[in-house]
């Protein structure tokens, strides 16, 4: 086995048995349910009684959630790389002949996995809720290319950051600022007075993918005349596939960045 | 294995000097490095391991080139290392933690893997709480885990680093066995400040005083230093302004005290290692000051 299945999978272990991931990621899914089974007619669940469509019902329920995913994974993911050397375990493992990069991505990916896996299982439930209620199986189907095209992205992303970000400043202060950014990030409006992402190719709502192949109508897609609109092109497949890759694109530069640091200072 | 540095120096950002010209050849059984606190025993260490490179200097071992990431990496593959400072998973148990090391270490086999993680879960005594996770473990338990896992590999170098802090009387005198009969068929080098470590497995030692190699030679010899400079003395007053106290025991109402000195404070007494070190070290303190006046 490689050193990066191997890292992968006792990652994966450890970070599933972690408490907090299944708090951080229930709690905000709890509020939301309850907001859900509590709300009017037109902001809560009431306002699907009608609804048929797998697409629309699973795309709806990915933007509740989108707001808060990537603030949760990154307070999460945010000890993972930076607690091997808190703990004392960084200089051993760095004296085996495993391959230094080939560790990181398989913790990252790891890490990244077991934090998807409380999120899977609730939008698994949602799926499967409906199926049942419209028995209509293809919200499965749904619901794992929405997955894949909007959680995975945000979560490599909040991922990539948290494995560089604590690494700059305490662990505390970094997830006091990935919460900050991400709020910061998904609740300004796009003609918000101070310049906004909300709206654009690295919208961390997944604006342009959600709009495009979705059809979401609360993706904020196209210029606006604001400041930033040359992140804001006109939504076409190409423009969504292109915010797919920058944002996976980002994720990977701060995730090679982060790598280099770490075995700098491991020096 | 045989392990040579010449010349090699290491200074850390902010200008701390870990290292100087250190020159040392290991040809292979067990060599013990004493040095206090500070002393660069673990940059050394740290140095042949690869996980830092030097300044200056060359580093080979088995004829391996350590400024070079071949020469690293084939070091590594027969390489046990137990960290001065070692950190395990507390959420893994100590068969999962073993088998995590031992699969970067490049064990594949899986049947093959279990068994030995078993076999050295058994060799350090520690089989029976192998399932448990490591965070109800005892210190001299994680050390016990340190130790196998830096023999997973079945390595033929071994470095360890202040080993048995953390042990027990008995835990100790079974490390130190376990130590000296590793060394029979591979290359051990045994960084320590527990002068009773090295005078119990090593023939071989070898002395650093602040970032340079005082000493390379055998227990023997070392412990030759001190002779003429160790003195016995009962007093119920004042210990005598001279040397270092390196023992004191209650004597009929008095102190028996052992002092290693140039002069002599009061009836001479048999030296040990112990007493061989103090009498290197102040003899460097004295050349040092001699060099900075």
């Amino acid at each position: 086995m490689t050193a990066f299945a191997a890292t992968a999978r006792y990652e994966l272990r450890m970070q599933l048995r972690k408490p907090a991931i299944w708090i951080a990621t229930g709690l905000p899914f709890g509020l939301y349910a309850l907001f859900a089974v509590l709300g009017s007619d037109s902001t809560g669940l009431q306002r699907y009684r009608y609804e048929t469509s797998p697409k629309v019902w699973m795309v709806d329920a990915l933007g509740w959630f989108t707001p808060v995913l990537p603030m949760v994974f990154g307070i999460v993911l945010a000890d993972r790389l930076v607690r091997d050397r808190k703990l004392g375990v960084a200089e051993l493992l760095d004296a085996t002949p495993a391959n230094r990069s080939a560790r990181l991505v398989g913790k990252y990916l790891g890490a990244c996995a077991a934090t998807a896996v409380p999120v899977a299982l609730v939008y698994l439930i949602v799926a499967v809720a409906f199926m049942v209620w419209r028995e209509q199986p293809a919200a499965l189907w749904w619901g794992l290319a929405t997955f894949t095209v909007v959680v995975v992205p945000l979560l490599l992303l909040a991922g990539s950051l948290s494995f560089l970000g604590p690494q700059l400043m305490p662990t505390p202060l970094f997830r006091v600022l990935v919460a900050s950014l991400f709020f910061w990030a998904a609740v300004t409006e796009v003609e918000s007075e101070f310049p906004s992402f909300a709206g654009t190719l690295l919208s961390l709502t997944m604006d342009y993918p959600l709009g495009v192949f979705f059809d979401s109508p609360n993706a904020t897609t196209g210029p606006a005349g604001v400041a930033l609109d040359f992140l804001r092109p006109q939504p076409t497949t190409g423009a969504a596939v292109l915010s797919l890759a920058l944002i996976l694109g980002l994720a990977a530069a701060i995730l090679w960045a982060a790598g280099a640091l770490n075995a700098r200072t491991s020096e | 294995m045989r392990l040579d540095t010449v010349r090699v120096s290491k200074t850390f950002r902010g200008k701390v000097r870990a290292l100087e010209d250190v020159s040392l050849t290991v040809p292979g059984g067990i060599l013990g490095l004493l040095g206090a606190n500070g002393a660069g025993k673990t940059t050394l260490m740290r140095l042949l391991t690869g996980l830092i490179r030097p300044d200056s200097g060359r580093i080979t071992i088995g004829g391996h080139d350590m400024a070079t990431a071949d020469g690293r990496l084939a070091v590594q593959r027969v390489l046990g290392y137990l960290p001065q400072d070692l950190g395990v998973y507390p959420d893994l148990t100590g068969r999962q933690f073993l088998d995590y090391v031992a699969l970067l270490k490049g064990l594949d086999d899986r049947p093959y893997r279990r068994r030995r993680v078993g076999e050295l879960l058994e060799l350090v005594g520690i089989a029976d709480a192998g399932d448990r996770k490591l965070r109800g473990y005892s210190g001299g338990m994680r050390r016990r885990v340190g130790i196998a896992q830096a023999l997973l590999n079945d390595p033929e170098l071994l470095i360890v680093d202040e080993p048995t802090s953390g042990l027990d009387p008995e835990e100790r005198i079974r490390f130190r066995t376990l130590l000296s009969r590793l060394a029979e068929r591979r290359t051990v080098l045994l960084s320590t400040h527990i002068v009773d470590d090295v005078a119990q497995t090593c023939t071989e030692l070898a002395v650093l005083g602040r970032g340079r190699l005082i000493y390379r030679g055998t227990v023997g010899d070392l412990t030759a230093q001190a002779d003429g400079h160790v003195w016995s003395l009962v007093t119920s007053g004042q210990v005598p302004p001279v040397g270092t106290v390196v023992a004191a025991l209650p004597h009929d109402g008095a102190t028996r005290y052992r002092i290693v000195a140039a002069t002599r404070p009061a009836a001479d007494a048999e030296p040990t290692l112990e007493d061989g070190y103090v009498a290197l070290a102040q003899q460097h303190r004295l050349t040092a000051t001699e060099t900075t006046a």
